[in-house]
């Protein structure tokens, strides 16, 4: 019951409710890489929250931007408070669909690369994304992997001039997750 | 001569406020094993607080350091010796999911659901469950 729910709290709509195609994970690992040769800006969030579909290949992912660790107290503070504003805009979600999903063979242990296309919802901004990524399964476990970039200017963030060498426009991010089956 | 001391304890000091400065731009994230709890509550009622006022809740609880006690529900690990523990509060829908410091692996994996816990950690927010990160076990439970 508390399962199904939690996926219709992500899934919505939905029209076809098989668990047995229903993945997700609570402890997925995002972090990005944001620096610069003068300052290293490498924050890690270990609460990624994901739900896939592996039978329409739709995927959505959640982050609570408050979630990103970072070494420094004062560039956690500046993220939260002045570039994220996080207290505006707590969380960071993306929600789209893994093309072509049924070119994976879940039953058999392999890497398959993948395409994703989406919406990546940051800072108040939407943007259509499309990133290529991995779907691995290894002993039956599923996992996902991607790596890609997005620009800090795309999702309206400020960055004050005093502080823009050591930031860098570009952010890369990286994406881990270990899924298990939902199960009612 | 005065002048010339002046001059030097001038210098020395603007010394020290530099050095302090660069140490407070660049001081780490406390270290929240070794901090006092703002708030101390139990799993069920953290969550209830969240799901009854979530407004209430997140200027209460979001960003403090919260001593949470509960039931463990499940426990998660990974190859990274990232460790997490979910936390029983009677809801279904809405756990307390806790987020744990690498060194802390040891300890979580000692866990049993059922078990009753103390957690120590930052209060980051609501997704489905209420999320505490920088989490280490508190020396009580054992």
């Amino acid at each position: 019951m508390k399962k199904l729910l939690l996926l219709l709290y992500f899934l919505f709509p939905m029209q076809f409710l098989y668990a047995q195609n229903i993945y997700y994970t609570k402890t997925g690992r995002l972090f990005f890489e944001a620096g610069t040769p003068l300052e290293t800006i490498d924050p890690v969030n270990k609460s990624l929250t994901s739900v896939m579909d592996i039978s329409s290949g739709k995927i959505e992912f959640a982050v609570l931007n408050r979630g990103f660790e970072f070494r420094k107290s004062l560039m956690q503070q500046h993220f939260n408070e002045n570039y994220m504003e996080s207290h505006k805009y707590p969380k960071s979600t993306f929600k789209g669909v893994i093309e072509n999903i049924e070119k994976i063979d879940f039953k058999t242990d392999g890497v398959y690369a993948v395409v994703v296309k989406g919406v990546m919802d940051i800072h108040g901004v939407k943007k259509n994304i499309e990133v290529p990524g991995s779907i691995i399964i290894k002993n039956g476990v599923i996992s996902c992997n991607a790596k890609f970039s997005l620009l800090i200017n795309d999702f309206n963030i400020k960055i004050p001039a005093v502080v823009r060498d050591k930031i860098s426009p570009d952010v890369k991010v990286t994406v881990d997750c270990n899924y298990s089956l939902l199960d009612k | 001569m005065k002048r010339r001391s002046i001059i030097l304890i001038a210098i020395v000091m603007l010394f020290i406020a530099g050095g302090f400065a660069i140490f407070y731009i660049s001081r780490p994230v406390s270290d929240i094993r070794t901090s006092s709890p703002d708030i101390e509550i139990t799993a069920k009622d953290l969550v209830s607080f969240f799901e009854e006022k979530e407004q209430e809740a997140n200027e209460k609880f979001v960003n403090k350091i919260i001593l949470v006690k509960g039931k463990v529900l499940e426990i998660s690990t990974d190859s990274t010796n990232a460790s997490s523990v979910f936390l029983d509060s009677g809801n279904l829908l809405s756990a307390v999911a806790c987020s744990f410091y690498p060194e802390e692996y040891g300890k979580v994996i000692k866990l049993q659901p059922g078990e009753e816990v103390e957690i120590k950690g930052v209060c980051t927010g609501k997704l489905a469950d209420v999320i505490l990160n920088r989490c280490s076990i508190t020396e009580n439970s054992f």
